[in-house]
């Protein structure tokens, strides 16, 4: 049992683990992990497959990966802008009101700009 | 020692399996993503187990510190800050559970009849590569090969950027004010590390052309010293003006538009590299990238908190 | 906090001193080394920054840095 065969396997159960969130959990931010989940083990298989002997790693199949990745990010961050405007929009928030979180800053007032 | 590799390459599998369970299954959001993010790392490391260091640096950068940078962002405003959500009903559950395993049993039964020999592409590219300007494989299938694929990367990117910028730009709250952090402490690690993160993404860049490393690992690191500056308060990226800041991250795009426009005039292909500066050209390009890149990734955390037009009154 | 500062203080110093023992050359040693405390450095701020968080969150908005 070689190492690509281990990842290979990995990959696919994260692959599936993923696919189980994505078809059930409610929540838009769990959604959007599980997705990242499933995208990391397609990669992961990806890549294993480019291990095999006799060559060696196969560059071309890295570059892909790399593209995935970067991409994958490009994605999630569209994603959690959705998401989050998803969110104002059915709690009737306009935006931002409920980032108040710390104010501890010195922060201004509402309604200035800079 | 072939045993132990093993071990250490069944350890990481399981490690990763058992991360994205745990992730997945808490009911608390930020442990979920407290999870992830340690996902993330565990998967560097298996890139590096499958000899792939480029997706190692990626993954560590992008998939383990921004993607968990933007989670954490997001989950803040969607939980309001107590993390709990309700659980899916029971129905649901089982079917999704059901229709995962199949899928995962008949990738598996594919999996066993890969062959475990085979040849790919790996001594193609080998035998290439002195006609190349650079001497690292996956520099030159990026951006010789196929810089293709890399400008539409670079095309998704700024898509991403401009669905963020748009999402926010209908808020009604006024530009979150960024004042210069309080904490001593902070300020003086980003100022140590500021630095640092300037010199070390420089070297990534040019180490790019013959060790691992490269545009985007460069461009990510950039920005995430970016992120760091506006978390504590220092706006360097906030600062710049929004008529400047659309240009600014089209350069990746804009580099290979150029390129491209360029090289056509001259009668060549379009992705053709001169033989004669080539290393100068790919090493240009991947300076555009890398700036577009660092500037996307700042604008992609702060872009919630961004205003395209001027305030209406000064202060 | 335990998880933040013992993995990357302890943990990777013991790691870097592994590997320090088996490097090339030097320049390697300085590497790692300097890895380690960048790694340190930024788990021990995030640390307090955690804790601070926490306090701050607990006793309101106010408490000094």
């Amino acid at each position: 049992m070689e190492t690509f065969f281990i990842f290979a396997l990995a990959g696919i159960v994260l692959f599936s683990v993923g696919l189980q969130e994505v078809l059930a959990g409610p929540g838009l931010l769990r959604i959007l992990i599980a997705v990242k989940v499933m995208g990391s083990g397609t990669l992961l298989f990806l890549v294993s497959l480019a291990h095999r002997p006799p060559e060696g790693p196969d560059a071309v199949l890295h570059a892909l990966a790399l593209t995935g990745i970067v991409v994958t990010l490009a994605a999630t961050a569209a994603g959690l802008a959705l998401a989050r405007g998803l969110f104002r929009l059915r709690t009737g928030d306009p935006g931002g009101a409920t980032l108040r979180g710390r104010e501890g800053r010195g922060g201004r007032e509402e309604g200035v700009g800079r | 020692m072939l045993g132990l590799e093993l071990v250490f390459d069944v350890a990481v599998a399981v490690l990763l399996v058992v991360l994205a369970l745990t992730s997945l299954y808490t009911p608390n959001l930020f442990t979920s993503i407290a999870f992830f993010i340690a996902f993330g790392l565990v998967m560097a490391l298996a890139w590096v187990r499958l000899q792939a260091p480029d997706l190692a640096l990626a993954e560590a950068a992008i998939g383990a510190g921004l993607t968990g940078v933007l989670l954490l962002d997001a989950a803040r405003e969607i939980s309001g800050g107590r993390g709990a959500e309700r659980a899916p009903r029971r129905m649901v559950r089982l079917t999704s559970l059901l229709v995962a395993t199949l899928v995962g049993v008949a990738l598996i039964a594919a999996l066993l009849e890969v062959p475990e020999r085979a040849a790919g592409l790996a001594s193609a590219v080998r035998e290439a590569l002195p006609s190349t300007a650079v001497d690292h494989e996956v520099t030159a299938v990026l951006l010789d090969f196929r810089a293709l694929d890399t400008w539409l990367e670079t095309v998704v990117l700024l898509l991403a950027v401009i669905t963020i910028l748009v999402v926010h730009a209908h808020q009604h709250t006024p530009f979150i004010p960024w004042q210069l952090s309080a904490s001593p402490i902070l300020l003086g690690l980003v100022g140590l590390l500021a630095p640092l993160v300037l010199v070390f993404a420089g070297y990534l860049l040019w180490a790019g052309t013959h060790a691992p490393g490269g545009a985007f690992q460069a461009g990510v690191l950039l920005g995430a010293g970016g992120i760091l500056l506006e978390l504590a308060g220092v706006r360097t990226v906030s600062r710049i003006p929004w008529r400047a800041l659309r240009w600014l991250l089209s350069l990746g795009v804009a580099g290979f538009v150029l390129l491209s426009g360029a090289l056509l005039l001259v009668g060549r292909g379009l992705l053709a590299l001169p033989d004669a500066g080539g290393r100068a050209t790919i090493i240009a390009l991947e300076a555009a990238i890398a700036v577009a890149v660092a500037l996307t990734v700042v604008c992609l955390m702060v872009g919630s908190n961004l205003r395209l037009e001027p305030p209406e009154q000064e202060p | 906090m335990h998880a933040l500062t013992k993995a990357d203080g302890l943990g990777l110093g013991l790691i870097v001193l592994g590997l320090a023992l088996q490097a090339a050359s030097p320049v390697v040693i300085g590497k790692l080394v300097l890895t380690w405390i960048v790694a340190a450095l930024s788990g021990s701020v995030a640390c307090y920054l955690m804790a601070h968080f926490e306090r701050e969150r607990s006793e309101g908005p106010h408490a000094r840095p």
